[in-house]
């Protein structure tokens, strides 16, 4: 009853906005031979501007894979990716120079790592200021813009402090802060809220849901963690490399996005209405008449 | 990309994260760097020990038995007459006979190997520091170096035999050791009564003011000439034929094991902190940005060895002449920039190995959980 199929599912909304990352037949091989493995197959995948796009799968299917592409840091067996800077330009990365990666790098995406990946020798306003000096910003204004983010972090109060003297949930958010420091227009995550408890956990993602929305950034995240459903615009489903469509896939009447008939739901005049987030359930239920009359 | 400008120190960050570690590795790049400039010391100290009686010799000429290179090593004898036969040459203003040799002498306290000298009081070649006392007059009289005698609890108006023959110390001389044998000065009538040969000389001292011409006369009355110069030059290459080998071959040791330490400290160092590093790659700096990091680290860890490395000889140089005396530690400018070179090019072997590692270092690792 399942039907496999490597194009991610259609996108209902956003489609209006801008495509800032377009992934195109998208593959990765690691080793030769008998040890080959092929952790991502021709995915095709297109991310928006102020989309946040939450990828989840079982372990091995080949998220970190994906997630290590898009941000140019692993090179692609085959494929094509095209990321829009800021600047409006068109980067192809599968074919980029190896030397330009860096570049690339620096002023295209932010990185939040799951273990945080925070130099330890560094106090949190050195670790954003560093990234901001890679990313082209010296002297005192590097200073100054890692302060504010550490204050839209929450966190001016930890500025000297050094990632050994802080939480896990204060680390995240500084790592979140470090990688706002080039104000990239794509922010790739990699299992954000692994080690953080469920009220930290919320906090981040809500977090990233405003900045989302804020700097019209497109948001690329990695995840087992279901709470992150609630922020995500779309949720695609990685397995064996590939994206997935349930044959029982069913439409979010409030977003119109395809989803499994296993998250929130509502039962409605004899119906059960499935939802692919509890912030759509929450608008269904205010206000039943203005999705269900418009529809077909 | 202005470099004026700025930015988080992280090479100065990452030394001080791991105060004990950085410390640790100074230090052993301090104790290689020690060593070399001990041996190196060292050899400089036998150099200048070997030719101490080389470079005071106040003549312009010396004229020694044929086949004669070094003073001392090879001493023979010349007929007595020599002397006065180079004092009537053309142009001599003064010739005075010495002899010259390494000998054992038994002494209370056990034997010591020294360098006996014997001239003519008054004459050139004999004491030329003395710290007490006065040179040598008589036949029982002798100066000694002042090192030598304080080891064998002499001192001025003390007896002392020599070859058998009761002798007095009238005089303390300073800076006189040769490398393991301290200089013993006596009278040219004292060495000929001991030695019981009269109507010889072993070498004879020749002052002038035209050496090359007087040179020439002289070696046409079938004499062998040598100016102080060579002589220093036949000393210094009988040292380095016997010391020379095993000195190059410690030195040698000494720099590859300090530059094995280095390349160990700062591999190390590297190693841990190849998560950072990449880290900084994944963000976006450039390789050589990467590779600058380690390097100066590296740098600035052998900058602080050769720091350590001075404080260490320094003490145990002291340690060494309280200890040891008779191994001369001579620190000159030479050797500081020799050992200086040296350790500018450990760290720059050093450093290309991390450096390297870096640059191969992949960026993905840092976004893979630990
Ligand atoms: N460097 C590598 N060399 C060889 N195989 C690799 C390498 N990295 C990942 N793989 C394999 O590729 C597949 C996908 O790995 P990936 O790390 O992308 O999975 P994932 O979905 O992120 O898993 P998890 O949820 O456990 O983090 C796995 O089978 C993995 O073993
Ligand atoms: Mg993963």
């Amino acid at each position: 009853m399942t039907t496999a199929d490597h194009t991610a599912p259609e996108q209902p909304t956003g489609r209006d906005r801008p495509v800032t990352v377009a992934v195109r037949g998208l593959t990765k091989t690691y080793g030769h031979g008998a040890a080959e493995v092929a952790a991502v197959r021709e995915v095709d995948l297109d991310v928006h501007a102020g989309e946040v796009l939450l990828v989840m799968g079982p372990s091995g299917s080949g998220k970190t894979t994906l997630l290590l592409m898009l941000g140019a840091l692993l090179r692609p067996t085959a494929g094509s990716i095209v990321v829009t800077g800021r600047d409006r330009r068109r980067v192809e990365i599968a074919t980029t120079l190896e030397r330009e990666l860096p570049a690339l790098r620096a002023n295209t995406f932010g990185f939040i790592f799951q273990d945080y990946a925070l130099l330890d020798a560094l106090t949190a306003t050195e670790n954003i200021a560093v990234a901001a000096n890679i990313a082209g910003i010296k002297g005192t204004a590097a200073n100054r813009r890692a302060r504010a983010l550490l204050d839209r972090v929450g966190l001016a109060h930890r500025a000297a402090a050094r990632p050994s003297q802080m939480s896990g949930g204060e680390q995240q958010r500084v790592s979140v802060a470090r990688a706002l420091a080039n104000d990239p227009p794509v922010l790739l995550a990699d299992e954000p809220t692994a080690n953080l408890d469920a009220s930290r956990g919320r906090d981040l993602s809500r977090l990233l849901r405003q900045l989302a929305d804020e700097d019209d950034r497109s948001i690329v995240i990695v995840s087992h963690d279901n709470r992150l459903r609630e922020v995500a615009d779309r949720v695609l489903w990685l397995e064996d490399g590939r994206f997935k469509t349930l044959a029982g896939l069913v439409v979010d009447p409030v977003c119109r996005m395809q989803v499994e008939p296993t998250g929130p739901h509502v039962d409605w005049e004899g119906r059960t209405l499935w939802f692919c987030s509890e912030g759509c359930r929450t608008e269904f239920t205010a206000d039943p008449q203005r999705f269900v009359a418009g529809g077909d | 990309m202005s470099r004026g400008e700025r930015q988080v120190p992280v090479t100065r960050r990452l030394l001080a994260a791991r105060p004990v570690r950085t410390a640790a590795g100074a230090l052993g790049i301090g104790l290689a760097l020690m060593m070399m400039l001990l041996l190196n010391g060292l050899w400089t100290g036998v150099q200048q020990r070997v030719t101490v009686y080389d470079d005071h010799l106040a003549a312009d000429l010396v004229v020694v038995p044929a086949g004669t290179e070094s003073l001392f090593a090879d001493p023979g004898v010349l007929p007595a007459a020599t002397v006065t036969a180079v004092e009537a040459t053309d142009g001599v203003t003064g010739a005075w006979p010495i002899r010259t040799m390494y000998s054992i002498l038994e002494l209370p306290h056990g034997k010591a190997a020294v360098a006996a000298v014997a001239s003519e009081p008054g004459g050139p070649g004999g004491p030329w520091a003395l710290t007490a006392g006065r040179a040598p007059a008589t036949a029982d009289e002798v100066a000694l170096d002042a090192l030598f005698a304080d080891q064998h609890g002499l001192a001025v108006g003390d007896d002392m035999p020599m070859f058998g023959h009761p002798m007095r110390v009238v005089g303390l001389t300073d800076g006189t050791a040769m490398f393991m044998t301290p200089m013993v000065f006596t009278t040219s009538a004292a060495m000929t009564g001991m030695l019981g040969a009269g109507d010889t000389t072993g070498a004879v001292l020749v002052t002038t003011d035209t050496p090359g011409r007087v040179a020439d006369r002289l070696r046409d009355q079938g004499l062998t000439v040598r100016t102080p110069a060579q002589l220093r030059e036949a000393s210094l290459t009988l040292a380095t034929k016997i010391y020379g080998s095993p000195v190059k071959l410690m030195v040698s040791v000494a720099f590859a094991t300090g530059t094995l330490i280095v390349a160990l400290v700062a591999y190390t160092r590297v190693s841990e902190q190849q998560r950072d590093l990449g880290v900084l790659k994944a963000l976006g700096a450039a390789p050589g940005r990467v590779r600058r990091i380690a390097v100066a680290e590296t740098a600035a860890l052998t900058a602080a060895g050769a720091v350590a490395a001075v404080i260490l000889l320094l003490l145990t140089r002291e340690l060494l002449s309280w200890w040891r005396p008779a191994f001369p530690v001579v620190m000159t400018s030479a050797t500081l920039t020799r050992t200086a070179t040296a350790a500018a090019g450990m760290a720059l072997l050093a450093a290309w190995l991390p450096a390297h590692r870096l640059s191969r270092l992949d960026a993905a690792s840092a976004f893979r959980s630990r």
